[in-house]
């Protein structure tokens, strides 16, 4: 398989895994371009390997998680923002379309998760790989896998309950 | 556990539509490939491992990365984003104030975001920039603003994360390739004569022929454009194969196992991949509906539930990760995360633990 002919079959997959795991647009586009021109600098190594779909994703994987501790930074104080439009988006809109709704609460929430957390969460919900591949691709122990994943829902029951205790404070 | 797992599932997969635009993405990656490929041939011409990347970087800086007016490196390297020829970027070249940015046309702006990116910068750079200028809104707006200032020749008050080193002679072939008439798609073809894994090396080798006056051995435009990535026709093809995988009674659960089969991550493309193989009148390696939730799943989701609802029990009752360490230590389990679901699961039987939170 050349670069070009992965490119065109593989590429839309490609982002829609890197938008979901990175959470954000911007960030998923970079990290792909920044993939994608290395994986093109080396291609015929990533070819020889038994699933080149599988080492990119491996890559992108290893960007997100290497990726500048800036962006989390600047990216946490964006939720913050958009989980109040979210909330005014609630009262609003609670009579149809709950499940977007809930679809979109949830991810605001996902988006405040340490970096590794989420990740546990989109391979074990969004890609379905068991602990075992999870820990070999983010290269820990399984444990440490279902530790991660039990921390990040914990944490995003929380951000829900603090939600929604914030919520009913504003209505009374 | 099951419902946390349908409502990420359903998260996720509602906010796919994000994704960005491929063509876009892959113009940018070829261009930033070019600038490590010039890179790597600059180390190698160096003696390589002399050459480390803060020499690359302060080569970079010393040559004056940045476009001047009179320079080409915004055009020659925007001309490598599109295969197509794109328009002088002298439309652009006013030399006027930028502290406050005047709206760009659709096409102004994506010749910005062309020169942003090709320059070497990336979002972490527009955030840094959004800073320095104490913008907000829309990092593309930063973007399209810092790639307009560099189209006007001047310079942008941080450095790109991925350094583009000006190559001249490389440009002079590529533009020769392209002059000549010559699209990517040539490229392509003559990688596979050449038998190079890589098209824009081929551009190369072929624009160095055409200037020494050779000729190659495929006309100009000859090769046929190949399925654009992510085009709305491409779109209907898939979503006519995933019609024809449903259709047929395949599941979710199939296409997990047609996954393991074909060694392919996403399931998606495995449902396009194997509608597509239905439609070409195919039969699949598995029968529809055969791979049921398997139990041992099912079981090992239980456990996982379980063990879930422990930990939660374990950190609601004020306990924390010292603790666990405590605990493991009178218990001699050095796993502290078991530690924490024995510590929960005895929690919930009523049970008190031996040190309080």
């Amino acid at each position: 398989m050349t670069f070009e002919q992965f490119t065109s079959t593989r590429l839309p997959g490609l982002l829609r895994y890197a938008v979901v795991l990175t959470g954000n647009r911007e960030l998923a586009q970079d990290v792909v371009q920044e993939v994608l021109a290395r994986a093109q600098v080396k291609w015929r190594q990533i070819d020889r390997a038994d699933s080149p779909d599988a080492y990119v994703r491996r890559m992108v994987m290893n960007e997100y998680l290497s990726w500048r501790r800036s962006w989390a930074v600047r990216n946490v104080r964006a939720v913050g923002e958009r989980l109040d439009a979210i909330g005014d988006a609630r009262a609003t809109q609670r009579d149809h379309a709950q499940s977007v709704v809930d679809a979109d609460d949830l991810w605001a929430r996902l988006a405040t998760l340490p970096r590794k957390q989420r990740a546990v969460l989109v391979l074990r919900y969004y890609e379905q790989l068991d602990d075992v591949a999870i820990a070999d691709l983010l290269d820990c122990a399984p444990a440490t896998v279902r530790s991660n994943a039990s921390k990040a829902l914990k944490n995003l029951r929380l951000t829900s309950e603090q939600q929604t205790r914030v919520q009913e404070k504003e209505l009374t | 556990m099951n419902q946390d797992a349908d409502q990420l599932r359903e998260a996720f997969v509602a906010h796919e539509y994000l994704a960005p635009d491929a063509a876009e993405v892959l113009a940018v990656a070829h261009v930033r490939a070019r600038a490590y490929r010039r890179r790597r041939r600059a180390a190698q011409g160096a003696g390589g491992a002399v050459l480390g990347a803060g020499l690359v970087a302060s080569s970079v800086a010393a040559a004056g990365w940045l476009p001047n007016n009179n320079g080409r490196h915004g055009g020659s390297t925007i001309s490598m984003a599109a295969p197509a020829p794109l328009p002088s970027p002298t439309a652009l070249t006013t030399p006027t104030p930028v502290a406050s940015p005047s709206p760009l046309t659709s096409a102004q702006q994506d010749q910005a975001l062309s020169a942003y990116f090709a320059a070497g910068y990336n979002y972490n750079d527009a955030l840094a920039l959004a800073q320095l200028w104490h913008m907000t809104g829309d990092p593309s707006t930063i973007k399209a603003e810092a790639g307009r200032r560099l189209l006007a020749g001047q310079t942008l008050p941080v450095k790109p994360s991925v350094a583009s080193v000006a190559n001249a002679t490389d440009d002079a072939d590529v533009n020769a390739f392209f002059a000549a008439g010559y699209t990517y798609e040539d490229a392509v073809g003559l990688a596979g004569l050449w038998k190079i894994s890589d098209p824009y090396q081929a551009k190369i080798d072929a624009g160095t022929k055409l200037l020494a006056g050779d000729t190659l051995p495929i006309a100009p435009g000859s090769q046929p454009t190949p399925s654009t990535v992510a085009t709305s026709s491409s779109d209907s093809v898939s979503t006519a194969d995933l019609n024809a995988y449903v259709a047929a009674g395949y599941t979710y659960e199939d296409a997990l196992g047609l996954r393991g089969l074909w060694k392919i991550s996403d399931v998606y493309q495995v449902k396009v991949d194997a509608g597509a193989r239905l439609l070409a009148g195919e039969t699949l390696p598995i029968a529809p509906g055969s791979q049921p939730t398997p139990a041992a799943e099912a079981s090992a989701n239980a456990v996982a539930s379980a063990n879930d609802n422990a930990v939660n029990a374990y950190f609601s009752a004020g306990y924390t990760y010292d603790d666990a360490v405590t605990l493991s230590k009178l218990w001699k389990i050095s796993d502290t995360y078991q530690v924490k679901i024995d510590a929960g699961q005895k929690l919930l039987a009523g049970q008190t633990l031996p040190i309080k939170p």
